[in-house]
């Protein structure tokens, strides 16, 4: 308890002592981070590499995008597409399955257009 | 059962008879004295550091071993531990031409003239199907498809004279392999497939040279038929 | 001076005094995540065996209510709690009185306000890849700034102690102390800052972890077993010139555990033969410390009478499953058993052997000791102290063999259907055991703001 007599001085030796193993724990974070990032800098190629193969993808997807467009058209201008895109279309928009049944009702002169095919016709 | 409870009471007064300071302070001083003496005759552990010692070293030791063979010799690009065992098991591993593979170069590299048929164009490129030139001695078509031949040749009565390049000079050992092993196995032709090492045999022995003559070719390997 | 009290309430120590605020603070927030990450577990144990349990709505989905759950167990409840201890231990140790505990106090808070709105930001989607890295990347430096000014104390204690005479616990506390923000910025800074590329992550990430588990969580309960062995049975260490060896190889070997967790994963072969030597090479600090402990209470029925003491029954669980917890992850970090119960419970049981049965029941017989004597009262009901004891041990006894059953049966087949139920039920004991804790320890706590005798020095 002895030590506790001469503490009117040790509060800012307490805070002292605080603030020397923060620099402690900062220099061996800082030494690390440094050494971390300058081993790091020189690969920036990397970071290029990522945005040009991220341009080439989405590239590639519009591409794609468009293929599948042209596919989807058939003959007489309607387009098929697959099951469950359909199926998602119609549960949003329920009123496309009145059009799809309507021109089966007005009259027989014409068979009706497929607006939904299968792929193979 | 027995009432932890009640005891710890006990225990936490007590402890708080002596100040909590002293008490802790008397356990870092016996323990430091400890530390200095390594001696605890009064314990009976004397036979415990020399197993510890023995048990430690061992550790070491097969850590040593282990490291030795199973860290891919340290290369930062050894990923799978089984994978250099693989390369080692394919290397005595006898080379399968494969015929697919060796059609698909044949439609690419040669049918151009030959014809995928094999048939090649009368009067302008020798047939393949049921030709001399490709069967018997393989190091004949082998040599002919890494360098090339040039000049007049006479096949199944039809003489030809053409200008063959070096498509071979351009293409991997197997793949000439796999090309040569079709030839000599597809249109009826019936004869041994050709080995990668064997294609590497020869194109060593025949180095960078010019396209051969008939002449020439024909007095190294004579057709073992008309 | 104790004389004065004795009557009704034990008399705090000056030291005690002296960091009585902020080990509160860290106690009492500790025991209040704990609780929500008994709830959370309770309901993630709920959903695997009802997967349509909360499922509707997005904030209450498996995969964040998971990450908070596991986010508020380390970091609200161990971290803070062993923020408790270390300081504690250490300044009883070093003879520190602390002076501005305004410090740490601020920490606490700093650290406790940022792991909430953390946690928030889970609970919202705002989700990182890594295990104990979710939280959104703004969090992690404040929580680093927090940490200094909570938990450095034991290191200023350290530095000012009396004399040169050290303690197997104080090098633990130091040693865990200065691992726990060099660890997190290094991986924040790798990870999610400025990232390194492709399978380095995992490798980052897989040291993180085993750092934070073996060094931090570990390294911290460890020089709680050494103190509490040594200072409630009153006997000395025995074969306490090991302990040196002890601490260097357990920092040593454990810190580069990571890879033995990645074995398989497309990381250099040598990184991951480096990982099994490591967790092999562990088999030195576990002997160490089971000779230490158990060399030190074996004899003269020491294991009996520390049963029946409440702090070291607990640690006694914590002192086993440490060693049973360190010795299944040497044995299955063989590259032809870890082949077998990779991805499976199994790894699930091991975490919880080492951050729950080990650190936590640790932890628990610690606050045990503490608390009494930073409150200079009792615990108020000894049949919850019982309760607590069985429903933890029994529910994690329970976690880990049904994990670890779990994970041997499941690996290689693709069919195996999950039984959930022992993990509910687990995680239902667990809830009624920290409940039990969280009463008694609010019930002592509160008893003790009673206007008698709260000023003691």
């Amino acid at each position: 308890m002895s030590d506790s007599n001469n503490s009117r001085p040790a509060i800012s030796g307490q805070v002292a002592s605080w603030l020397g193993v923060i620099a402690f724990v900062a220099v061996a974070i800082a030494v690390i981070a440094y050494a971390y990032l300058a081993f790091r800098s020189h690969d920036g190629v990397d970071a290029d590499r990522r945005v040009a193969q991220k341009a080439l993808r989405a590239d590639l997807e519009s591409k794609a995008k468009g293929k599948l467009t042209d596919s989807g058209r058939n003959a007489d201008g309607t387009y098929h597409i697959p099951v469950d895109a359909a199926v998602a279309l119609i549960a949003a928009k329920p009123e496309i399955l009145a059009k799809l049944r309507q021109p089966s009702t007005n009259g027989g002169e014409a068979p009706p257009a497929p607006v939904f095919t299968n792929g193979n016709k | 059962m027995t009432d932890p409870h009640s005891s710890n009471n006990h225990s936490q007064r007590s402890s708080h008879d002596g100040s909590e300071g002293s008490s802790d302070s008397r356990l870092v001083e016996a323990h430091s004295q400890l530390a200095k003496n390594k001696e605890e005759p009064s314990e009976g552990f004397s036979s415990l550091p020399i197993v510890i010692v023995f048990l430690f070293c061992g550790f070491g030791f097969w850590a040593g071993v282990y490291l030795t063979r199973n860290a891919g010799g340290f290369s930062a690009n050894s990923f799978d531990l089984d994978a250099p065992r693989l390369v080692a098991d394919s290397g005595p591993k006898a080379f399968e031409p494969d015929l697919a593979k060796g059609q698909a170069l044949f439609i690419q590299q040669c049918s151009a003239c030959h014809q995928a048929t094999g048939l090649g164009v009368p009067g302008a490129f020798p047939p393949l199907a049921g030709s001399p030139w490709p069967l018997g001695n393989d190091e004949r078509i082998i040599k002919i498809v890494l360098a090339g031949l040039a000049g007049e040749i006479e096949v199944k009565g039809t003489k030809y004279n053409g200008n063959m390049p070096n498509i071979g000079a351009g293409l991997k050992d197997a793949q000439v392999a796999n090309i040569v092993s079709y030839v000599r196995s597809a249109w009826g032709n019936n004869a041994e497939a050709v080995t990668d090492v064997k294609v590497a045999e020869v194109r060593k022995a025949i180095g960078g040279r010019a396209q051969y003559s008939p002449k020439e070719i024909l007095e190294a390997h004579p057709l073992e038929t008309k | 001076m104790s004389q004065e009290h004795s009557s009704s309430r034990s008399s705090v120590s000056r030291i005690d005094a002296s960091v009585s605020l902020p080990v509160r603070l860290f106690i009492i927030s500790s025991i209040l995540w704990l609780l929500v990450a008994s709830v959370l577990s309770l309901i993630v144990a709920l959903k695997l065996q009802v997967p349509s349990f909360l499922s509707d709505c997005a904030w209450f989905t498996y995969g964040r209510l998971e990450v908070l759950q596991r986010n508020a167990f380390i970091y609200g409840w161990a971290s803070n709690a062993l923020f408790a201890l270390n300081l504690w231990i250490m300044s009883s140790l070093a003879r520190f009185e602390l002076k501005s505990s305004w410090l740490p106090v601020l920490g606490g808070l700093v650290w406790n306000l940022t792991l909430t709105y953390g946690l928030i930001q889970v609970l919202l989607g705002q989700l990182n890849g890594f295990a104990l890295l979710e939280m959104p990347k703004e969090v992690a430096p404040a929580m680093v700034v927090a940490f200094l000014f909570a938990a450095l104390w034991p290191a200023v204690a350290f530095a000012r102690r009396p004399t040169g005479n050290v303690f197997v616990s104080q090098w633990y506390i130091i040693g865990a102390t200065f691992v726990f923000p060099v660890i997190t910025v290094v991986a924040q800074l790798m990870l999610l800052w400025c990232p390194t590329l492709g399978v380095m992550q995992a490798l980052v990430h897989s040291w993180f972890y085993q750092n934070l588990i073996l060094l931090w969580l570990g390294g911290s309960a460890l020089s709680a077993i050494y103190y509490f062995i040594a200072k409630e049975s009153g006997r000395t260490i025995s074969a306490y010139y090991l302990a040196t060896v002890g601490f260097w190889t357990y920092f040593l070997f454990a810190s580069w555990t990571g890879p033995a967790t990645l074995l398989g994963a497309p990381i250099p072969v040598w990184l991951q033969s480096v990982g099994v030597v490591a967790a092999l090479m562990m088999l030195v600090p576990i002997v160490i410390t089971a000779v230490n402990f158990f060399g030190t209470l074996a004899p003269r029925s020491g294991i009996a009478q520390s049963w029946n003491n409440t702090t070291l029954r607990f640690v006694l669980v914590g002192t086993v499953s440490f060693i049973v917890s360190a010795l299944l992850s040497v044995v299955f970090s063989t590259r032809s058993l870890n082949a077998l119960v990779r991805f499976t419970e199994f790894t699930q049981a091991q975490e919880h052997l080492a951050v729950y049965s080990f650190v936590s029941m640790v932890i628990f017989g610690a606050a045990y000791y503490i608390l009494p004597r930073l409150t200079g009262s009792f615990w108020p009901s000894a049949k919850l102290v019982h309760l607590h004891f069985w429903a933890s041990t029994l529910g994690s006894l329970l976690f880990v063999v049904a994990g670890l059953n779990h994970g041997w049966a499941a690996h290689g087949r693709t069919d195996f259907a999950v039984s959930a139920l022992p993990g509910l039920v687990a995680a239902a004991l667990l809830f009624v055991g920290h409940f039990a804790f969280a009463l008694n320890a609010f019930g002592m706590l509160t008893a003790e703001e009673a206007p008698s005798s709260r000023r003691s020095y």
